[in-house]
């Protein structure tokens, strides 16, 4: 199953290519939860999804743990020139960041409904859900409520 | 002991480039031919004495090693080629180094050519899938890029990198300026550098636009076209060319794990998937290669595709401790007239983004004496390149 191309949908960024080793991920986020791997062998939460544990080299079960979707703002930046894809030129000025979860692992991700330069590091951040296409959905985080 | 002693045992003894631009309309076959064709020159040796052949940049950046050796009639009995990315200039050179040394070839030319104008192969990856590298992976990797995200330049993650360093230590944006002010010094002395002509103060600096903050501007490398060769063979056949010799010291290669995402990042500063920790830079192997210590180094080179490369390197090789090179850098120290010389052409911000490449020819003529003009360091005998990746190589004058 691939979701590479959003234009019969209109939406012009790039998708992520939706494989077995993270169906789990895209899935979950497809039902409005956050879930990341957590090894059966060591119990080490992994992130990002991946068919083996960095923590023991396991390749075996992993489950697809229930996160809170609550966490801290580690580190962002203030996109002002769409150099990569131009598609996103739409949403300049736009925030990527670090959020590092409450259960430990760092995603990569936007921060959302809020003035881009008013944000501090250290901040506390929720999850949000953007369906971006029928197919997919990206865990975004805005200003903790 | 090791087996193999590397120290003084090949010698870099021809460099070439060709012109430098930007958005040149030529096809990277002829631009590298320009650029060998002047190494040859330079070493005083022809074409038929090359046999060997390393490169890092292959389409659809550059030339792949077969299509450049079909093009130009060249035999190579041995050849090898990296991946095209940033990051294997020194990589490039110690193959060359090893092949040479084990007699696998006689003289290898190190050849490196960056196209990014559509008469290159790009013009067959129209923009917009976050690049042909890193950018067509499924998350992960050194640069930390995640494309649906938008987080689809190495630039915006060494930026996620620079607001952390700047965040936990204290740095400025205008001490970050000082890095591009102090290279556009040094490009000013360098005839050969695109922005040769264009002086930079730091109010120009902070005045240029953000492009992901907290990176301006002009904290990105240039953007451009041109090619290095480099010809390296052993000391013994070095001894009979045109140029003084310049000896290979010291090499340590790219090191990696988790700790190295982001890659720009040096272990320990706890940015992407790092572990958060204080970082010594001991003892690393290429000083213990080439017999000398950071004291001794009187220029060095560092991989500068974006400016906070310079921190994050000097931090991982030890000349400043962890924090402390954003002050460490300022003062003039590393521009002209500077107790530390760093990227005496004008490096990737301002003399050319070659990937380093231009870098290891900028040592070749600082440590031949007499073809570094205005920017000559005094006495030089040491000099060191050295990525944010960990790879290094020290060039000496042989003594």
């Amino acid at each position: 199953m691939t979701t590479h191309e959003g234009s019969t949908t209109g939406y012009s960024k790039q998708l992520p290519i939706i494989h077995p080793a993270n169906a789990g991920y895209w899935a979950a986020l497809k039902n409005h939860e956050l879930r990341l791997q957590r090894c059966s062998a060591c119990s080490t939460l992994r992130y990002p999804a991946s068919p083996v544990c960095y923590q023991c080299m396991s390749t075996g079960e992993a489950t697809w743990e229930l996160l809170s979707g609550k966490g801290t703002l580690t580190s962002w930046i203030v996109v002002e020139r769409a150099t990569g894809n131009p598609a996103w030129s739409e949403d300049i000025p736009h925030v990527v960041a670090y959020v590092d979860l409450d259960e430990g692992p760092r995603l990569t991700t936007n921060i959302v409904e809020t003035d881009p330069y008013t944000l501090t590091a250290g901040m506390r951040v929720e999850v949000v859900f953007d369906d971006v296409t029928p197919e997919v959905t990206l865990a975004k985080f805005r200003p903790a409520s | 002991m090791p087996a193999f002693e590397m120290r003084n045992q090949a010698c870099i003894v021809g460099i070439g480039t060709s012109e430098f631009g930007r958005n040149l309309d030529v096809s990277p076959i002829l631009l590298q031919t320009q650029a060998y064709q002047a190494a040859l020159d330079d070493a005083g040796l022809t074409r038929a004495d090359i046999d060997g052949f390393s490169t890092s940049h292959g389409a659809p950046a550059g030339a792949d090693y077969d299509e450049f050796a079909m093009h130009t009639g060249s035999t190579f009995r041995w050849a090898q080629q990296n991946w095209t990315h940033g990051r294997w200039a020194g990589s490039s050179v110690s193959a060359a180094m090893f092949a040479v040394c084990s007699g696998l070839a006689n003289y290898v030319l190190i050849a490196n050519t960056q196209m990014e104008s559509p008469a290159g192969y790009r013009r067959h990856f129209p923009r917009g899938e976050g690049g042909w590298n890193e950018g067509l992976r499924d998350v992960g990797g050194g640069q930390g890029q995640v494309n649906f995200h938008g987080l689809d330049t190495p630039g915006s993650a060494t930026s996620l990198a620079t607001r952390y360093y700047m965040e936990k230590y204290g740095a400025t944006s205008e001490e970050l300026g000082s890095i591009a002010v102090s290279e556009r010094a040094w490009a000013n002395l360098n005839p050969q550098a695109i922005f040769h002509d264009r002086p930079m103060t730091l109010d120009d600096y902070m005045d240029a636009r953000f492009i992901s903050a907290p990176l301006r501007l002009f904290d990105y490398c240039l953007v451009n076209e041109g090619a290095q060769c480099i010809i390296v063979t052993t000391a013994e056949r070095a001894k009979d060319l045109k140029k003084p010799p310049v000896y290979i010291a010291g090499y340590q290669g790219i090191q990696t794990s988790r700790d190295s995402s982001i890659i720009f990042a040096r272990p320990g500063l706890g940015i992407g998937l790092q572990r958060d920790f204080h970082y010594d830079a001991g003892v690393q192997d290429v000083y213990r290669q080439a017999r000398v210590d950071q004291s001794d180094v009187d220029a060095v080179y560092i991989y500068d595709s974006f400016s906070p490369s310079i921190w994050f390197t000097l931090e991982r090789f030890g000349f400043a401790k962890d924090g402390e090179a954003h002050e460490f850098t300022q003062e003039g120290r590393i521009a002209p007239g500077g107790a530390l010389p760093v990227n005496t052409s004008g490096g990737s911000l301002s003399e050319a983004g070659l990937f380093g490449y231009n870098s290891i020819a900028e040592m070749t003529r600082q440590l031949r004496g007499n073809e570094a003009g205005a920017r000559q360091v005094p006495n030089a005998e040491v000099m060191q390149w050295m990525t944010p990746f960990g790879d290094s190589l020290i060039l000496t004058k042989g003594n």
